[in-house]
């Protein structure tokens, strides 16, 4: 059984007529141990799908339509307030984009990781675990660090400060949503080798949420690929990093700068992503797509595996080759 | 003002200056604010030990020597002494100065009997004569032949906490209620929104004369102080949810609210620890601010007779004692010296507050 088994997720904002809908059958396994890569333009729903795994989109206006979320074994969307907030931060922890404004400004940063621990393992909030906890993710002196406030720190050492608090109550899966985004490059590959080595010495499942392909091959087992509320391609990481499938996808590589080769203009995908509640008919991509063809503006695709676990949501593959 | 250093390199290099710290460092370059609070800081501690500064007790009444003008001690050599006053043959409240009579001002003279800082029993008084021939009322007396100094210093004791345990509770309760609103929003905003526009709908004065009127008029002083207390709290929470419920509706927003929603922590919590410590430096400049506004509502409810009752002494109450008519006001001007501490006080306030407001503010410099 995985860990996180989420089934044919529709997340719709709003009631009636009005309603927009923001997830569309999305269905992804995250397996213990296991890292998935969820990957896609802004707006295109992975956020919302983050915060559906612990049922933390506000609802009204959000509205689950159906579908499930499994964690293991329960189903979130069923669960009631009380056992939720066990499953928040000490099941499901969370790191954000920007490190800066997840800190509370007014505490030191050593009373917010207390927090943490009072909540999820009261036994263990005292001082000497905070500085464990501060070690375990690279800071250097910790015995100093703990005093200061979040405004003392750079980017890099805040986003330790997050990832600590939500290994404080040792996760089984750890929701990373942009965590390098906000980061400087070299600041962005020691978090990463952080994320890579935690998850190796803790044996926690993660699921990195970002828009840049780049740094999915680094440290991701498995890669989603999301466009306008739905999963495009599911693949594993290096399958889908040399061989792209979905047009989309493909599209998505080639707008990444590659270092030591050749320099060529770089692609841009024209158009923008959809908004949600203006979503195309038949193929979502198919306006920006390069590879349309005439019935792409009319049949719905399916989400097909077209080679052992690799799927893609394009109506070519289907019929072997685009 | 940025240590960006490494302190693994160089642990000296760094200078951890806290949020407090530098706020502090804003506050002490200014110096009306720091006159303000340092004023403020020694009207407290005299308050604190009012019965000890006192020469007499707030309740002793000089049945010879009523609207005395205030005796000041002169210098006889070395020694401090007071002149002995006798009343004018046939005259009301006239007073000439016995020739040759002194007593000298003593320290630590035994006198009344008080209770230091309302606790331990105690008579020994910073200064006095010792010899109740020969007074010294250092701001004369009032119309019983009661010290005006004492009763001032005895009044401060009312005037100056009703407006410390005023804000309190008005701000306890406005940052709950409006935490509470902002946090929870929906019906719960609606209906707690919508009392408080009632109560700031009503025009303040009527609704302390309504409050007041429900409660029976011969109550003890102690009753009294605390009904004033609750009144004047009661009119001034409704505003001050309201804005901490606009603060709260913008940090419910911001992205450590929710890193506290993912980690599990209760509503009623991530109020507490998240959001309201957040509007703490605005809360501290709003408090300092609105203090003036208690003192002078004790002023209000006591000109309106349903303050505090004699024989206490509060500075609301000794003004409207001093304001029977003009003519007393001419004649005995010192019964204006709780105007003149109301003044002082409500001025220091200000400074303070004003001072506190530009410490506050991260932008300035």
């Amino acid at each position: 059984m995985p860990l996180l088994d989420i089934q044919d997720l529709h997340l719709e904002f709003g009631t009636g007529a009005d309603a927009v809908r923001a997830v569309d059958g999305l269905s992804l396994t995250i397996a213990e141990g296991e890292t998935l890569g969820l990957v896609g333009e802004s707006g295109c729903g992975k956020s919302v799908t983050a915060l559906s795994i612990t049922r933390l989109v506000p609802a009204p206006p959000a509205r689950y339509t159906s579908g499930r979320i499994l964690l293991d074994g329960k189903d979130v969307l069923k669960m009631e307030q009380s056992k939720l907030r066990h499953i928040r931060g000490k099941m499901v922890s969370y790191i954000f984009q920007e490190p800066g404004s997840s800190l509370n400004p007014v505490f030191r940063v050593g009373s917010q990781i207390k927090e943490s621990l009072q909540l999820h393992r009261p036994e263990m909030a005292t001082d000497s675990e905070v500085i464990r906890l501060l070690k375990l993710v690279g800071i250097p002196a910790p015995e100093l660090r703990i005093k200061d406030y979040p405004h003392q720190m750079s980017g890099g050492m805040q986003q330790r400060i997050m990832i600590a608090m939500a290994l404080a109550s040792e996760p089984r899966l750890l929701v990373a949503d942009e965590p390098t985004t906000a980061l400087d490059v070299t600041i962005q590959a020691q978090i990463l080798d952080l994320l890579r080595d935690l998850k190796q010495r803790l044996r926690m499942s993660i699921l990195l949420i970002t828009h840049n392909l780049g740094i999915v091959g680094d440290i991701a087992d498995r890669v989603a690929v999301m466009y306008a509320g739905q999963v495009v391609e599911l693949a594993p990481a290096r399958d889908l990093l040399q061989r792209p499938l979905h047009p989309y996808t493909q599209a998505l590589m080639n707008s990444v700068p590659k270092l030591g080769r050749e320099a060529g203009r770089l692609q841009s995908i024209p158009g923008t992503v959809p908004a949600v509640g203006a979503f195309p008919s038949g193929c979502r991509f198919h306006p920006r797509c390069p590879k349309a063809q005439p019935d792409c503006s009319k049949k719905v695709p399916e989400l097909i595996e077209v080679e052992p676990s690799r799927f893609v949501r394009c109506p070519y593959w289907s019929h072997g080759k685009l | 003002m940025n240590e960006a250093i490494d302190p693994t390199n160089n642990p000296n290099a760094r200078i951890p200056r806290t949020p407090w710290r530098l706020f502090w460092d804003r506050l002490r370059r200014r110096r009306l604010a720091l006159t303000g609070g340092i004023i403020l800081v020694f009207l407290y501690a005299v308050t604190l030990l009012a019965g000890f500064v006192s020469p007499y007790h707030f309740e002793r009444e000089d049945r010879e020597r009523f609207f005395h003008p205030p005796i000041r001690p002169m210098f006889d050599g070395f020694r401090l002494v007071v002149p002995r006053f006798k009343p004018v043959e046939g005259q009301l409240a006239k007073y000439e100065r016995v020739q040759g009579e002194t007593r000298s001002l003593r320290f630590f003279v035994q006198g009344d009997k008080y209770k230091l800082a309302g606790l331990i029993p105690c008579q020994t008084h910073l200064l006095g004569t010792g010899d109740e021939q020969i007074p010294v009322y250092l701001l004369g007396t009032d119309q019983l032949g009661r010290d005006v100094f004492s009763r001032l210093l005895y009044g401060s004791q009312i005037s100056l906490s009703i407006g410390l345990i005023g804000i309190l509770l008005t701000f306890s309760m406005g940052m709950l209620v409006g935490g509470i609103s902002g946090y929870f929003g929906g019906w719960a905003d609606t209906i707690i929104m919508r009392l408080c526009e009632l109560i700031m709908s009503v025009p303040g004065l009527y609704l302390i004369l309504t409050l007041r009127s429900v409660f029976p008029a011969g109550m003890s002083s102690t009753h009294v102080y605390l009904l004033i207390i609750v009144i004047l709290s009661f009119i001034g929470w409704a505003s001050m949810a309201r804005v901490i419920r606009g603060m709260t509706l913008s940090l419910r927003e911001r992205q450590f609210v929710l890193a506290a929603r993912v980690l599990g922590q209760t509503r009623l919590k991530i109020i507490a620890r998240h959001i309201l410590p957040n509007t703490f430096s605005y809360v501290i400049v709003a408090a300092t601010l609105s203090v003036p506004y208690y003192i002078l509502g004790e002023v209000i409810l006591s000109y309106l007779a349903v303050g505090i009752q004699e024989p206490q002494a509060s500075w609301g109450l000794m003004l409207k004692d001093a304001y029977v008519n003009r003519q007393n006001l001419t004649l005995y001007p010192w019964l204006l010296a709780p105007g003149a501490a109301i003044f002082i006080t409500v001025l220091a306030f200000n400074f303070l507050g004003d001072g506190l407001r530009d410490a506050a503010d991260t932008k300035s410099t």
